[in-house]
Formats: C-alpha cells, structure tokens, sequence
C-alpha cells in the first residue's frame, strides 16, 4: 500500500509521465477491444452441430 | 490532472488508428499465400473469407465446391490438398460440411470477376437432397454476409437471380434474427429504395468492419496453419501418374480396408457401432432424395454460373453401395436421385457432368458411409485435372 502511494506522489510529481501512462493505458485498452473484435467468433448463428450423414 | 485525460485518450486515440492502419496494410500485403497450400486448405475461415479467395486465384486456378469431403483424408496422397500441392493447377477448395448448393451460388456470384479461369467444379453429394433441403441453422452457420454483399454487387448477375437467392437466403436465415435484420436492410438497399441516413451509415460502417475482420482472420489463421506468403517455388506441369496413383490406392484399401463395407478402419468403427440400430433403416425411403428444395438451389447455382459465363462441371458422387444396401436404401430411389440431376444438367447445355453414379459399389472407394476415400479421391482428381486441361 505503503508502495502505491508512493507510486502515485512521485506521478503527480511527473505530468509528462502520467500523461504517457494514461496514453498507454487507454491505447492498450482500445487495441485489446480491438483484437477481440478481429478474432473473435461473432457470429449469431444458432449453434450447431454437425453430424454426419 | 483531470483535464490531461480526455488529451490523453485523444493522444491514444490518434496512436490507434495509426496502428489499425498499419494492420490493414499488413493482413492486405499478407492475404497473398503460398498458392497451393492455401487453395486446397479446406478450412472455413478461407471459404467465408471473399478477400482471401480473390487475392489468391490465378489463371491456373480451378474452383472446386463441395462440403464435409475436404475435410476427410488430407493427409492422404489421394486427396486434392496433397495430389495438387504441387502442381501447376491450383485447385482451389470451397466449402466444408453442410456447404450445399445455395451457399456455393452466393459465393461464386461473389468471386466471379476475379476467376480468370472461368470454370467452376461443383461435388454433389446425394445427402444435400433430403426432404428438407440445407438445414436452416446449418446454413446459417456457413453465411457469409461478405460473399453475400459481393453477389449483391455483381452488375453482370441479374434482377431476378439475385431476387431468388434473396428470397431463399431471407428464408433460411430466419433461423439468425441478427443475420436476417442485416440482411433485409441490404437487400432493401440493393433493390433501390429508401434507407435512413443513420442506416445507410451503419450498414457502410459494418460492411467495413467485415471486410477488415475477414482479412484480418484469414491471415492470422493461415499463419497458424503454417500457410506462408507466396514464395518461388517449382511448380510440376506433368499429368499425375494416375495408373500409379491407383495402384498405391488399392494397396491401400487392401490393407487399411478390408470389411463388408469396404471402408476405413476408423470409419467402419463408426459404423459398426450403428449396425443394430442402420439395418434395414431406410427401407422406407421410396421417395429418398427424390424430392428437394435443394433441386431449385441447385438450379440457381447453375443460373449463376449461366449468367457470369462460368462453364460448370457437376460431379455427380454416388452413395455407398454397400453401406446403403445394408440399410435398405432402395436402389430405384438412388437411381432416381441420379436421373434427376442429369435431368437438371440438361437444362443448361453448357454445363458438364461427371457420373460416378456407377461406382456405388467400387471397393475401397468410400472411407465411411459418405465420404471419399482414396480411390473414390483419384476418380474425383482426374475428373478435376482433365476439366482444367479443356480449352
């Protein structure tokens, strides 16, 4: 905990670091939501199963 | 602070779409594969994928249509993804099980203008002729809204034909309301009419959105499937050695597949384990595959193939024989399959046919009740090969 805050006063002490933090935050954010929407399976299709004949 | 985060998502924002545009340029500089390997790559994510299939069709390229036989015995010297690997003759793969005659149709209207080899291969298999047609969820689980935008887009495909294949997709699709929803909305915009500004935005925003995600997929699963860029490579423009080929085929089968079935040894596990329950199952089946709504799906494949100048060629696949005696399967109702796709053949003078119907009963030529086995793949081969020889 001691860690963290800190952390976090040395960032408030750093606006250029915290500003590049938050760029990458928010930039891992949408390229994660991103990757998902590539590559996952969105399909609606009803499941199913195939079977053979 | 509070007031450099909303900069700071702009500033990531901007970082963003920079990367996504280097992303777009690297799936689209990388949707041009190994030829061979990635046209007989029987897997889904290529037959739904129009960028994929377009960037990679050449003037020695042959499309060939069928369903769950590719995905059976691939590893096998016999089967198109090894035969033609090779080869100058790129045969190039579409579909996987329960691909039948209306998503075939919808596909090739959407590739058509890239095929510089105007020929198009489609393997009929006889269970796609069931009282029911293509199953609804099936089909649903094969749309592609991607080709289906790309036959939309066809200037060369008629009113009428496009009319018909809306009107069986819309009723197919009422087994996926999403789907169905978009689908409404382009075929309203296909026909002309009215759409609401905020639609039309959504409909081109989607449209966008899949056409990014089908390149993006396809060339993050070929590279797992080990699908390389296209490379130099020695490509053979001999004839296989067919008579070889057919010889190592029989060896096989009189190692591999020696039971009453004549099948594989994995495949007749399968069946044996249903013998009590298949025996004579089917004697009731007068009327089996005589009757179809998969008849007119396959006449609009053929209208389509007519009206883009594509020359087909329908391989008429038999059951197996041994197999379908044993559950009674009448053999006047397999003929009678047989003799109505001819019939459907003979309405459209430029198609070609070719009847397997004979070899119902060729040992070794089935690895289960309905898929090719290695023989059955060599006949299929050779049908291809020499199709793709004709002027």
């Amino acid at each position: 905990m001691k860690l963290f805050t800190n952390l976090r006063s040395k960032l408030k002490d750093h606006p250029r670091l915290s500003f590049a933090l938050w760029v990458l935050a928010f930039y891992l954010l949408m390229v994660i939501l991103y990757l998902y929407l590539m590559n996952a399976n969105l399909s609606t299709a009803p499941k199913f199963i195939y079977a053979q004949f | 602070m509070r007031a450099k985060k909303p900069a700071a998502f702009l500033a990531a924002l901007g970082l963003f779409g920079a990367t996504v545009f280097g992303y777009h340029l690297y799936n689209k500089s990388h949707l041009d594969f190994d030829s061979n390997a990635f046209s007989t790559w029987a897997q889904d994510a290529k037959s739904l994928s129009r960028a994929g299939i377009e960037a990679n069709l050449d003037e020695n390229s042959l499309v060939v249509f069928g369903s769950s036989e590719f995905q059976h015995g691939s590893e096998l010297p016999c089967h198109p993804n090894q035969l033609f690997r090779r080869t100058k003759l790129n045969t190039m793969l579409i579909g996987a099980g329960y691909y039948q005659s209306l998503s075939h149709a919808i596909t090739l209207a959407s590739i058509s203008d890239s095929m510089e080899n105007k020929k198009a291969v489609l393997l009929l298999s006889p269970q796609w002729f069931r009282k029911t047609g293509v199953v609804d969820k099936a089909f649903a689980s094969r749309f592609s809204e991607t080709h289906y935008l790309g036959m939309l887009d066809n200037p060369s495909l008629s009113r009428k034909t496009k009319e018909a294949i809306m009107e069986r997709t819309e009723e197919l699709l009422a087994a996926d309301p999403s789907a169905l929803e978009r689908v409404e909305a382009y075929d309203r915009r296909a026909r002309g009419e009215d759409m609401g500004f905020f639609e039309n935005l959504y409909l081109n925003f989607y449209q966008g959105f899949l056409t990014e995600k089908d390149q993006a997929g396809l060339v993050m699963q070929a590279q797992l499937a080990g699908i390389s860029s296209q490379g130099e490579r020695e490509l053979s423009e001999e004839e296989p050695d067919w008579a070889s080929l057919g010889a190592q085929a029989e060896a096989y089968g009189d190692q591999h597949q020696q039971n009453e079935f004549f099948m594989d040894e994995e495949g007749y596990r399968e069946a044996a384990a249903r013998k009590a329950e298949k025996k004579g199952s089917d004697a009731d089946a007068v009327n089996g595959y005589g009757f179809s709504p998969e008849y007119d799906d396959l006449r609009l494949f053929l209208q389509v193939c007519r009206e883009l100048s594509v020359t087909p060629m329908l391989v008429i696949l038999p059951v197996n024989g041994y197999w379908y005696d044993f559950t009674e399967f009448p053999a006047q109702a397999r003929q009678n399959y047989y003799q109505n796709i001819r019939d459907l053949a003979a309405e459209f003078p430029d198609a070609q046919v070719t009847d397997l119907s004979g070899e119902e009963h060729t040992k070794y030529f089935f690895e289960d009740s309905v898929h090719l086995a290695q023989k059955g793949w060599l006949t299929v081969d050779e049908a291809l090969y020499q199709f793709a020889q004709q002027a």
